[in-house]
């Protein structure tokens, strides 16, 4: 009587070794499912900030277009409230508001969209008058201008977006100084 | 053909805008009598217009019909008139119905009645058209008067042939062909038909109904029309206005050659500016005259000559007229002729180089004679203005009128001059060589071809001039080769609107292309550009609104809209003008009742200085505020009444537009408000009153563009349609003198005298202007006159939808006048006013225009500084204390000083004015000290004791007529020491009398510091000296020196203008470390668009060369080592034409000149760009919600 329980233990560990390998596997696998949530968050990560950066660089892109713009352009005729270009007495529209930049006569569009979902937008507001370098003192009315040296300032507000729709939104504003 | 290329060492530069002369030496008193024409134009070249007439034997007829040969048939005779006259040159007259009656010939007498019924027989009496005496004067020097109709002249020219009583009946002895002879039945000769077509086919046939109309006391009421002008009641008419019309048909249109006498006699009457010559075909009368200068009165000169001849040329004999185009051709060729020995053509120096050539040719036939002396030279294709037998202009035939014109076309008819001649606008007559136009008229023939070719570069296929009706063909092809226009006659009326047609179309090619006024407001607030043009033929003027790219600078060369046509088009009755004037005390409308009765005196005085009927001044106020009926040969019914008189003569000066000349008063644009007052005290700061809310609540204000004119008006045209606004009538244009006032601008005999011609200044200014109300931001427009006058208005252009001639708008529209009536030193003002802020007591504000006295004051003759404080003039008076002036102490009554236009500046930045610069006519440059509230202590800057001292004193002959500008000394650092450290720069010389024109002192740019120390004079400036070179590829420029400069040993430098006669009259305009300025060298040759100029650029610091390449010299599109002279930035260029001031806009210079005919023709130059302080990326921000 005393033998008959040695087999029987022995019987009984004989499946351990699946237990044991079970377990590990269970382990491994939270590991490994845990390792892998990791990787695709810090993708995702990853591609957020790819996403951002583009928007940013786009952004920052239409900001330059805009002040190249600027300091190629003679007259500020067209500077009348209309395709993304606001006078002195235009009220801009808001930065926020969606529709400013989804409406074609609140804003400009880059013809390039350097790899993002959309080109990037810009629209410019004549901001104000700030005197620069001092030229002529000759006190003046209308039309008449002897160089008088006064710069003015503009607004810029651009826009840029990352690679896919709804993906990350970058908006940019400087205020640019052009002396005519 | 001498080449024709202008070499640039001719040019000079020229300015517009400008001044007085001054001669302090001299025993005549500066500065002499201004001119009252534009100087550039004052040698303005006269075309020749040469007539070439027929006097064929069939200029004689009274008959002109549809019919071959355009007279009337009946079995095989001819009969060629329907009045009977001892004169007549031909037999047979068309019987009376009476006579035919008698006869037994019945009804319709074989349409023997169309004689005398103007749809048939495009010669006789219309009932519908008033017809009117030849102009000028008969044989006798005594005027062309209405014919008697009870002893009507048969040639009012030849009294000693007789005359015929319209009023009783009268015989005459004819023939009707195959019936018998009716001599002897009585019929009253005043008599038409009245036609109707009773068949409805448009034709007068013999059978269709007829009216007898007989002209006799027992008839009443007679049937005229809306144009019987001459009718009291038209369209009906009486008995006695019937009765005299018909006798002036009879006198003066009953045969072709009488009317062909009406029609030229207009057109020579009222010529002017042109050199004009008549040759017939035969000379049967011996009528022949040379080419002349036309004056302007037709009794008297060349003129007179001209219209004598005319009315005496007799009519015989064949129509020669190949030969007798080419032998005018050779005339106008100054070639041997067979009509002069004389040459028609001016010297090169006189205008000869650009001089035009017209040619105008009229005939009633069909030519006839052989003639062989040119070939086909219009099928040659030999030059640039023919082409091959088959091309537009070609063909296969030989010695046609065709060929002849394109000969004296292609040809080089003065070879031994320059050629200069202007295209014509519309690129039509573009041969800059001298050569003949064409213009042809048939008068009652047609051709087989009713239009002119589409185009002048497809084939056209003339037809060989076989048939008559292509000889016809020929004519026209003629005035197609020759480049002038083809009229077709077929009635009186329309020979006299063809001729005036070839006049007004030769006028218009002659007087185009003058001066030019530029605005630089316009161009940076507003996507356009505003140019002023005028025409110095009748003295026409326009404003164009060019579209100005606001990326390339591109000015576009077709107009947005031009002033002048929107004007004429406007029907007054709709949409009557606003015009305005000030009668004394305050703002009136421009109408009648509202006008003073001095202004009224005005308006009744005729030529002689003499007063008329108060219709004929209410006649003179409709032509002024556009009503054109009454101008001479005009259409429309002019007709003004008062009481029991009536005026209806169309006696007035003839106009092409409403519009009169503009030309040195530039466009000013007022949008939306431009300053940058301040938003803190002493200006408005409470929240309502500020500039900024001022600036926003009008920036939807409609804009409005203003420019003075010498129609006597100031304008403002709206700037989205062009369409008038307003205008306003400066009351101290108003005079009873003859030859002066508001009545000379009607005047046939009208010679150019200014109005309002100097540029108006606008500005915001804060300002009560209702007596009850409270101060408000308002903008005053503050215009003068220049030659026009000696006074100055203010009007309040605030609100442009507030302009009316109803109620109380003239009275808050006109603020108030300010003449030399208020103060005689005001001289004629040629200074324009600033209007700026002054310092009031406790911490307020003055609003002022600041201005310079003119020029040929009545007063002192001093130099002096006016201060006008805007709201002191609003009670009608001028008081003590309400202005105040600064007299210099320069100047005396026999030598006569003044005060040109000033520059205002704040020296301390608070906004307000404190210090003004201003030069005279004795080259003295003054500085006036403005600073404080106590005005007792605005005074000349500089005095010894009491006696005030100029900061700068030029050379002699050296005067100051243009704005100084005014720079801080950044070379000097500002202390009490130097106070106020700034450079003052202006150039010298003046561009305002005849004699102006050939002087040849040298003028100098000058910038001068001011220090504090008084009395410099040219010793103590340092010298650049200006030189020539040209560029790596050939461009052709000036260079200046670099000398540097201390200031402290220097103070300040010059530079002499190197061109013999060049002077700088206009403003010098800075750019950064830059001065930019334009300078002019009037040329007395006429044809040199009145001389050149420089564009010119320095350093302002001393007037050295810019250190770097600072603009587009070579004009290949960039800034590069191609602009530089030697390795040096270039520092000037020459333009064609008397340029204005530059105007800078971003990195383009835009320079309009005297040559400018269009928006693209405007001078523009690509400049370095302006950097400086604050320019660039300022900040930069990540937005986000």
């Amino acid at each position: 009587m005393k033998t008959t329980n040695m087999p029987r233990t022995l019987k009984a560990q004989r499946g351990a070794v699946l237990m044991v390998s079970l377990i590990f596997l269970i382990v491994l696998t939270v590991v490994g499912v845990a390792a892998m949530q990791n990787t695709s968050l810090e993708e995702k990560m990853s591609g957020n900030v790819k996403d951002r950066n583009l928007a940013f660089q786009n952004a920052e892109s239409g900001i330059r277009e805009a002040e190249e713009y600027i300091e190629a352009v003679v007259s500020l005729g067209d500077f009348d409230g209309t395709n993304g270009l606001f006078g002195l007495t235009d009220a801009a529209p808001s930065f926020y508001n969606s529709s400013t930049w989804t409406t074609a006569s609140q804003n400009v569009q880059s013809s390039t969209d350097y790899g993002a979902y959309e080109a990037p937008k810009y629209f410019i507001k004549q901001f104000t008058t700030v005197s620069g370098t001092e030229g002529a003192l000759n006190m003046s009315g209308y039309g008449d201008n002897k160089g008088s040296g006064d710069v003015t300032v503009f607004a810029i507000t651009a826009r840029g977006t990352g690679g896919g729709q709804d993906t990350a939104e970058v908006i940019l504003r400087s205020y640019y100084g052009r002396a005519f | 053909m001498k080449d024709h290329a202008r070499k640039l060492a001719q040019f000079g530069a020229s300015a517009l805008t400008t001044l007085v002369v001054l001669m302090p030496a001299s025993a005549s008193a500066a500065p002499g009598a201004l001119s009252d024409s534009p100087l550039f134009l004052s040698n303005s070249v006269e075309p020749n217009v040469l007539f070439t007439l027929d006097d064929s034997g069939s200029m004689d007829w009274g008959l002109m019909t549809t019919e071959g040969g355009g007279i009337m048939y009946k079995d095989g005779c001819d009969y060629y008139y329907a009045q009977p006259a001892p004169d007549n040159d031909y037999t047979w007259v068309v019987p009376s119905i009476e006579s035919l009656d008698a006869a037994g010939v019945a009804a319709p007498y074989s349409g023997a009645w169309r004689a005398r019924n103007s749809d048939y027989n495009k010669l006789y009496y219309d009932p519908t058209i008033t017809y009117t005496p030849w102009p000028g004067v008969n044989g006798s020097s005594v005027a062309f008067g209405n014919a008697n109709p009870t002893a009507a002249l048969y040639d009012p020219w030849s009294p000693s042939v007789g005359s015929l009583d319209l009023t009783s009946k009268t015989t005459f002895d004819t023939d009707w062909c195959g019936d018998l002879a009716y001599g002897t039945v009585d019929f009253f000769p005043a008599t038409y038909y009245k036609w109707s077509d009773t068949d409805t086919d448009n034709i007068v046939d013999p059978d269709d109904g007829f009216t007898q109309v007989q002209i006799v006391p027992t008839t009443l009421v007679y049937a005229g029309g809306l144009n019987r002008r001459d009718c009291a009641a038209a369209p009906v008419c009486t008995y006695a206005e019937e009765i005299q019309n018909f006798a002036n048909w009879f006198t003066y249109y009953r045969k072709r050659e009488y009317v062909a006498k009406a029609a030229y006699g207009q057109v020579i009457a009222s010529a002017n500016n042109s050199r004009m010559g008549m040759v017939t075909l035969h000379n049967n009368a011996g009528t022949n005259r040379e080419i002349r200068s036309m004056n302007a009165d037709p009794a008297t000169g060349d003129k007179n000559a001209l219209l004598d001849a005319l009315y005496q040329f007799q009519s015989a004999n064949g129509t020669p007229l190949r030969s007798a185009l080419y032998e005018s051709g050779e005339y106008l060729s100054c070639n041997s002729n067979s009509f002069f020995s004389s040459c028609p053509a001016l010297s090169s120096t006189a205008g000869g180089e650009c001089q035009q050539n017209f040619n105008v040719v009229m005939t009633d036939g069909f030519y006839n004679g052989s003639f062989n002396s040119v070939g086909n030279d219009d099928g040659d294709n030999d030059t640039a203005w023919d082409s091959g037998p088959t091309g537009p202009y070609g063909d296969s035939e030989s010695d046609t009128l065709a060929d002849i014109a394109m000969k004296f076309y292609e040809d080089d008819i003065r070879p031994s001059v320059d050629d200069k001649v202007r295209p014509a606008p519309g690129g039509i007559d573009s041969n800059e060589e001298q050569h003949m136009v064409t213009y042809s008229v048939a008068f009652g023939v047609n051709g087989t071809i009713t239009s002119m070719p589409p185009d002048r570069t497809s084939p056209f296929a003339w037809p060989a001039p076989d048939s008559d009706p292509e000889k016809i063909d020929d004519l026209r092809h003629a005035a197609w080769n020759g480049r002038g226009e083809f009229f077709s006659a077929q009635n009186p009326t329309e020979l006299i609107g063809g001729l005036r047609g070839a006049l007004s179309s030769i006028q218009g090619r002659i007087g185009s292309a003058a001066a030019v006024a530029f605005n630089s407001g316009s161009l940076s607030t507003n996507s356009e550009v505003y140019l002023a043009l005028f025409n110095s033929e009748r003295w026409s003027g326009d404003l164009f609104a060019y579209a100005l790219d606001a990326n390339t600078g591109d000015v576009s060369g077709t107009p947005t809209w031009r002033a002048n046509p929107k004007l004429t088009a406007r029907d007054l009755a709709t949409r009557p003008r606003t015009i305005l004037t000030h009668d004394g005390s305050d703002g009136i409308p421009f109408q009648w009742a509202s006008l003073t009765t001095a202004q009224k005196n005005d308006l009744r005085t005729d030529s002689s200085g003499a007063l008329e009927d108060v219709v004929n001044g209410k006649a003179r106020l409709g032509y002024l505020r556009g009503d054109r009926n009454c101008e001479i040969s005009a259409g429309g019914v002019c007709a003004y009444v008062d009481g029991l008189d009536l005026f209806n003569t169309k006696q007035f000066r003839e106009r092409t537009g409403r519009l009169g000349d503009i030309v040195h008063s530039g466009p000013v644009f007022v949008g939306t408000p431009e300053s940058n007052w301040p938003d803190t005290a002493p200006f408005p700061y409470t929240s309502g009153d500020t500039y900024t809310e001022f600036r926003q609540a009008k920036s939807t204000r409609p804009g409005v563009v203003y420019v003075g004119s010498n129609d006597g008006m100031l304008h403002g045209f709206l700037q989205a349609s062009g369409e008038e606004a307003v205008a306003y009538v400066p009351s101290m244009l108003f005079s009873d003198a003859a030859s002066d006032g508001l009545h000379y601008l009607t005047e046939p005999g009208y010679v150019h005298r200014y109005y309002v011609d100097l540029t108006a200044s606008i500005a915001d200014a804060y300002i009560q202007i209702n007596p009850v109300g409270s101060k408000d931001w308002r903008t005053v427009l503050v215009g003068g006159l220049r030659v026009g006058g000696r006074g100055l208005f203010a009007l309040d252009v605030t609100d442009p939808t507030a302009f009316s001639e109803a109620g109380a708008a003239p009275e808050s529209t006109v603020l108030w006048e300010f003449t030399s009536t208020d103060d005689a030193d005001l001289g004629h003002t040629f200074s324009q006013p600033s209007i700026v802020p002054l310092e009031g007591p406790s911490n307020t504000i003055r609003w002022a225009a600041v201005f310079g006295n003119g020029y040929n004051d009545l007063g002192s003759g001093e130099a002096q500084l006016f201060i006008v404080f805007l709201e002191e003039g609003l009670d009608g008076t001028w008081s003590s204390g309400d202005y105040l002036k600064i007299s210099t102490l320069s100047g005396t009554t026999s030598d006569r000083n003044g005060l040109s236009t000033p520059a205002v500046i704040d020296t301390d930045g608070d906004g307000l004015a404190d210090r003004a610069y201003a030069g005279d006519l004795f080259g003295e440059m003054w500085a006036f000290d403005l600073g404080g509230s106590n005005t007792a202590n605005w005074q000349v800057a500089y005095k010894q004791g009491s006696t005030p001292k100029p900061l700068f004193t030029a050379p002699a002959n050296q005067q100051i007529t243009s704005v100084p500008v005014i720079v801080r000394n950044k070379d000097v650092p500002t202390s009490s020491s130097n106070d106020p450290n700034t450079l003052v720069m202006f150039g010298t010389g003046q561009y305002l009398t005849a004699g102006d024109i050939t002087t040849t002192d040298t003028q100098t740019m000058y910038g001068i510091w001011d220090s504090g120390t008084r009395e410099i004079d040219q010793g103590d400036l340092l010298q650049q000296t200006i030189g020539y070179g040209s560029s790596t590829d050939g461009t052709f420029g000036r260079t200046i020196t670099d000398n540097s400069i201390s200031y402290g040993t220097y103070d300040g430098w010059y530079m002499n203008l190197p061109d013999v006669g060049e002077r700088q009259i206009t403003s010098p305009v800075i750019r950064g470390d830059l001065v930019f300025f334009n300078t002019m060298v009037p040329d007395s040759n006429p044809c040199n668009y009145g001389g050149t100029g420089w564009q010119m650029v320095a350093k302002w610091i001393n007037g050295g060369r810019p250190d770097e390449v600072s603009f587009d010299f070579n004009n290949d599109g960039t800034l590069s080592a191609a602009d530089e002279i030697g390795g040096e930035a270039a520092a000037g260029t020459a333009i064609v034409g008397l340029p204005t001031f530059p105007v800078n806009l971003a990195n383009k210079r835009y320079t309009a000149t005297t040559e400018t005919t269009g928006g693209d023709t405007i001078e523009v130059t690509e400049i370095i760009d302006l950097g400086g302080n604050r320019t660039g990326r300022l900040s930069w921000e990540e937005l986000t919600p």
